[in-house]
């Protein structure tokens, strides 16, 4: 099913009321996107154990295209549901961490300012879980690009920065019994037709034809950042 | 009266561009599948309609493709899809003025900062891409005049930028004022400019290479001290036995002081030479002599950047403040319209209020202003918001590092005037940085064009 329609079905069941009042953004900003489920594997292909997962860095996976990246962090103490605005009066529920201690959380990579992302060449988006002087604080995903700020624990809030919006949260679901991580969704306003016209050319090179909008189906590898990105501009130095 | 006098400008102005535009005029319309002409009078704006599409909303014309323009276009298209968005601007062919100086080092190639497509801009942001020369305004009827014919407007932007102020180096004829534009250029205004200053670094063999820093608001505070690092750094690459005078009319390094002169003395201690409080006061082109008042600076080549002023069309159009230095444009500071119309406004670099004129400066007032725009096409009103000046700059080249300063701006009620705000130096100069600065292109461009 094509993204855009599936926004269009969520915007529209779910904003009749202020329907008026949207206008540009009612298709753009669905809530709750469901994708095709992708269990979270290491590049053995092994499931990931979401017990004593990488607290010091991202994890970079692929979803829902094979060239969109999301980070995957262990915030090191649970993140609580909360309610989240939209900024144009309607809200929706962010679920929060999840995993034994309530404390993964995973979004979309692609910067919502001007869309710096996770490439295999580089990345000036990051998680800095110790202290770094941009955001005078630990914990937070940082664009190194233009000082965008985001607190990842709850839900991606722009804490400063020029970015307009959160980054969108991928909804994941934890298996106790077998400790495995699956991506099911996207929930909020993710930029992945902004992304595909401003990277087509580099996508197509690094994917190929075609290839780049194809869909994560069944797994996905998840990688540590430093070892995802050739260069990384990490938030705790910039 | 102030119609009446934007009028009387566009006429004289029409005399004096009347040869220039002629040809390009003729070549377009040619260009354009138009049959052959019989009459021999030359085709200059303001006779007849431009050939556009049908406006299917409010017209909003945008004057001037660069920073400015090209991100108001794009997020007032998307904060008002209504809205018919013209952008008119005579460069066919884009390259950016910021990251120039990093070409001069060969940190980046020419691609980095021009394989950007203003007719990709035009497909992707939903505008229409007009290539034509702005001559005239008539706020009146609400139409602006370009060689190839006039466009009625509801919303007019004008952001075209900085010219230069010779007359700030004490250069008065028209024939030395020449003689510099196009031996010494500053390299701050016209891509080709920045073409000729690489040509003369790269084929520099050894003297004095002088980059001079005007006094004022002049555009892009931080680059003539970049860029002196960048052409000390080819220099050292190379092995080449220069030395480049900064000769700065101010009384210190205008901002990132201290990590300017930081990379100055550490880094290109026999390279570079700082002379601040070094006012030009004339020029003898033909001797390569920088007089001031009491001495003189000779030079084997140089990047001479005189005086700016705001983009002449601001004079022409009838825009001026005429209290304003650097002839810059009288507008509401806080909303960027002419004050007594709403339908005119000015941003980007011929802004009065006295902003860096950075390129990151141009693009979060974009975003603002473009919100402003959607905002009064609707009957509504939205809070200030301040832009911000997020700038690097590029201090060394092997291995590349920078240093940055992040701020914004607030009205300051005692000076009644705009002062930074919030402002963080970043003045120890690192490699991330240096990674980020070109992910700050980047991005940039992707705003703009993508």
């Amino acid at each position: 099913m094509r993204e855009k329609s599936v926004l269009g079905l969520c915007a529209g069941l779910a904003t009749v009321a202020v329907a008026d009042r949207l206008v540009a953004g009612a298709v753009r900003r669905g809530e709750f996107t469901r994708w095709a489920e992708a269990l979270l594997v290491d590049d053995a292909g092994k499931p990931l154990a979401a017990r004593g997962l990488e607290t010091a860095e991202a994890l970079v996976f692929a979803y829902p295209y094979v060239s969109t990246p999301c980070f995957l962090m262990n915030l090191g103490a649970a993140a609580s549901p909360r309610e989240l605005s939209r900024g144009d009066g309607v809200s929706y529920r962010w679920p929060g961490g999840v995993g034994p201690a309530a404390s993964l959380v995973a979004y979309s990579a692609i910067c919502a300012h001007q869309l710096a992302y996770p490439s295999r060449q580089r990345s000036a988006i990051s998680y800095a879980s110790g202290a770094n002087r941009i955001a005078g604080r630990s914990r937070v995903i940082v664009c190194c690009a233009h000082h965008s700020v985001y607190d990842p624990a709850s839900g991606a809030a722009v804490l400063s920065g020029p970015a307009p919006q959160r980054l969108a949260t991928v909804v994941l679901r934890y298996e106790p019994a077998t400790q495995t991580l699956s991506a099911t969704g996207i929930l909020g306003a993710a930029l992945f037709d902004d992304f595909f016209v401003a990277y087509r050319e580099q996508l197509v090179e690094t994917y190929g034809p075609g290839q780049w909008r194809r869909k994560v189906e069944g797994r996905t590898v998840v990688t540590p950042l430093s070892r995802y990105s050739k260069e990384v501009v990490s938030a705790a130095g910039c | 009266m102030d119609n009446k006098l934007a009028m009387e400008s566009r006429r004289s102005v029409l005399k004096k561009c009347a040869l220039v535009t002629a040809g390009v005029a003729a070549a377009s319309v040619g260009g354009r599948g138009s049959a052959p002409r019989a009459e021999a009078a030359p085709l200059v704006g303001g006779k007849g309609k431009a050939e556009l599409p049908k406006a299917r909303g409010p017209r909003l014309v945008i004057v001037g493709a660069g920073t400015s323009g090209l991100t108001i276009a794009k997020h007032a298209k998307r904060a008002y899809p209504k809205f018919d968005v013209v952008v008119v601007d005579r460069r066919d062919m884009y390259a950016s003025c910021f990251t120039s100086n990093l070409w001069y080092d060969d940190l980046i190639n020419l691609e980095f900062r021009a394989n950007y497509s203003f007719l990709d801009a035009a497909r992707n942001h939903k505008f229409v891409y007009f290539s034509a020369t702005a001559t005239g305004l008539d706020r009146a009827a609400r139409r602006l005049y370009t060689n190839l014919g006039e466009i009625g407007y509801d919303f007019l932007v004008v952001a075209p930028g900085i010219d230069y102020d010779y007359g700030r180096i004490g250069v008065k004829e028209p024939e030395v004022e020449y003689a510099l534009r196009t031996a010494y250029p500053g390299g701050f205004v016209m891509p080709t400019e920045h073409v000729t200053i690489r040509n003369k670094v790269h084929s520099f063999e050894g003297g004095i290479f002088v980059q001079s820093v005007p006094s004022g608001n002049y555009r892009c505070l931080p680059a003539p001290y970049e860029r002196a690092c960048m052409i000390a750094s080819w220099f050292k690459r190379k092995s080449i036995k220069g030395k480049v005078l900064v000769l700065d009319a101010n009384p210190d390094i205008t901002i990132k002081a201290k990590g300017f002169h930081a990379a100055f003395d550490q880094l290109y201690k026999d390279i570079i030479e700082y002379k601040p409080s070094v006012e030009i006061k004339s020029v003898d082109v033909e001797k390569r002599l920088l007089k001031t008042e009491f001495t003189s600076y000779g030079f084997d080549d140089a990047a001479i950047y005189p005086g700016v002023r705001a983009g002449l069309l601001i004079e022409q159009m009838g825009l001026v403040d005429r209290q304003s230095p650097q002839k810059e444009a009288r507008i509401d500071p806080y909303y960027y319209n002419v004050p007594g119309d709403e339908h005119v406004y000015v941003t980007g670099d011929a802004r009065p209020m006295p902003y860096s004129k950075s390129a990151n400066t141009a693009n979060s007032e974009g975003a603002y202003v473009a919100k402003v725009l959607a905002a009064r096409a609707q009957n509504k009103k939205i809070p200030w918001e301040s832009p911000e000046t997020l700038c690097y700059s590029m201090v060394n080249g092997s291995p590349t590092e920078a240093i940055a300063v992040d701020a914004h701006y607030a009205y300051d009620k005692k000076t009644k005037s705009f002062q930074f705000a919030n402002v963080k130096l970043f003045e120890q100069r690192d490699h991330a940085m240096a990674e980020a600065y070109l992910e700050w292109a980047r991005g940039l461009f992707r705003d703009m064009f993508a």
